[in-house]
């Protein structure tokens, strides 16, 4: 391969992991180590400098003192958009893709990912600019959602009672609650109380939310209602 | 007078054991694990390999059962859909979030509403045997509402009075939070909790 090498910077607070990586990715024939550093904010601080070499990637950790993963990230995002950021951290979970992906991030993953497996994911990243595992695109299917999002209405288990199914019959009817009260044996209060539910379950904010839900819902047929 | 103090007290002493919670588990994470992946850096035996790797696997979910991980940075109902994926081998789930704005929950309170929307899940599927199980998340800059229904057979009495419910009444308080929990053996459990984000800044 006559390819030019992939520039790698590597910030992680742990002094050692740097050394231990730098050391293993300058062995690789088209890895070169131009940055390393100990924080985000000296990351950043190196980067500002006019005669460093911006890096391909970056390997960033998390959790540091100082100056965090998201933080650098968002700070790379607004500054140097061009650098790939790959996430090794010890806080691991699939389903954290999502979150991450919305960073801008372009592969996240378990600290104590393989050396090999960690090449050829860098490489990865180089060429096609990302990479997801397929337990992080299972966690992210599992998140879409089922179905289109239905309203509080929709919820099946919330149907409305057959006493407040006639209570809205009759709102709809242009009844007050004290003739409501009156036809059902029930004082005005009940019926209030009755409507305060059937706005509480129907998420309309007023009457007429009522009357477009009973409408939407086959509760009444609006041809035969009444226009005083 | 002086149950309110007695509770406060009991509120505050989740809140010590959350905190020391969230230490062993973050000793777990930069420690443990730390020296784990060193060791496994170092390492060019592909057996041991193997071994530390589980071995990580092993503190890392050891730590997240103590603490969830990112609390601060992820959102909360991401951080519940994650929960009550496991079990939804139990019962059909239909998840509805709402986000009507941008809300800013402080870590201590979002803890709070995590462990209790746990504890109520975990109810659902141990006591109430539910077929169906229906959560809101409603977020707004006043209010955060959190609803759950299953059609379950409800709260039996030895876990009606138990840690669990406990839990959930101090949890609510250290909020300051309003809460209802309605169960029957033949409407199910209803839940709904609504909390105001700004009435809890310290």
């Amino acid at each position: 391969m006559s390819q030019s090498a992939i520039n790698i910077a590597i910030v992680d607070n742990d002094k050692l992991v740097v050394q231990l990586l730098a050391d293993y990715f300058s062995a690789q024939p088209d890895f070169e180590v131009c940055l390393t550093a100990h924080g985000g904010n000296l990351f950043i601080q190196q980067l500002e400098q006019s005669d460093t070499t911006i890096p391909d990637i970056v390997l960033l950790d998390l959790k540091m003192p100082d100056g965090d993963g998201v933080e650098t990230s968002e700070h790379l995002n607004a500054n140097f958009p061009q650098i790939k950021k790959i996430i090794l951290s010890s806080y691991y979970k699939p389903s954290f893709v999502s979150y991450m992906l919305k960073l801008n991030v372009a592969a996240f993953l378990p600290k104590e990912t393989d050396k090999l497996e960690l090449l050829e994911i860098i490489r990865e990243v180089h060429t096609r600019g990302h990479y997801l595992s397929s337990e992080q695109m299972e966690a992210i299917r599992k998140q879409l959602p089922t179905k289109k999002a239905s309203e509080f209405s929709a919820h099946k288990l919330n149907r409305l009672t057959d006493r407040e199914t006639e209570v809205l019959r009759l709102i709809c009817n242009q009844f007050t609650a004290k003739e409501i009260g009156k036809k059902l044996f029930l004082s005005p209060k009940t019926i209030e109380a009755h409507k305060g539910n059937l706005l509480v379950k129907t998420g309309a904010k007023n009457t007429v939310g009522l009357i477009i839900y009973a409408i939407q819902n086959n509760l009444i047929n609006p041809d035969e209602l009444l226009l005083l | 007078m002086a149950i309110a103090y007695q509770k406060q007290l009991l509120a505050h002493s989740i809140e010590i054991q959350e905190k020391e919670r969230s230490r062993i588990a973050a000793d777990l994470h930069d420690e443990l694990i730390g020296q784990l992946h060193r060791l496994k850096l170092m390492n060019n035996d592909p057996g041991l390999n193997d071994v530390l790797g589980n071995s990580i696997s092993t503190a890392r979910r050891i730590s997240h059962d103590l603490t969830p991980p990112l609390l601060n940075e992820i959102p909360l109902h991401e951080m519940m859909v994650d929960f009550v994926q496991p079990f939804k081998a139990n019962f059909a789930v239909d998840f509805q979030t709402k986000s009507l704005s941008e809300v800013n929950i402080d870590v201590a309170s979002k803890l709070h509403l995590f462990r209790i929307f746990q504890e109520l899940i975990i109810n659902a599927s141990k006591h109430a045997k539910a077929q169906n199980m229906e959560i809101t998340l409603r977020e707004s800059k006043q209010q955060l509402m959190l609803y759950l229904k299953d059609d379950g057979v409800g709260i039996p009495p030895q876990a009606a009075n138990g840690i669990g419910m406990k839990n959930i009444e101090l949890r609510a308080l250290a909020l300051n939070a309003k809460y209802r929990l309605r169960a029957g053996k033949t409407r199910g459990t209803t839940f709904i909790l609504i909390f105001n984000p700004k009435s809890n800044q310290p």
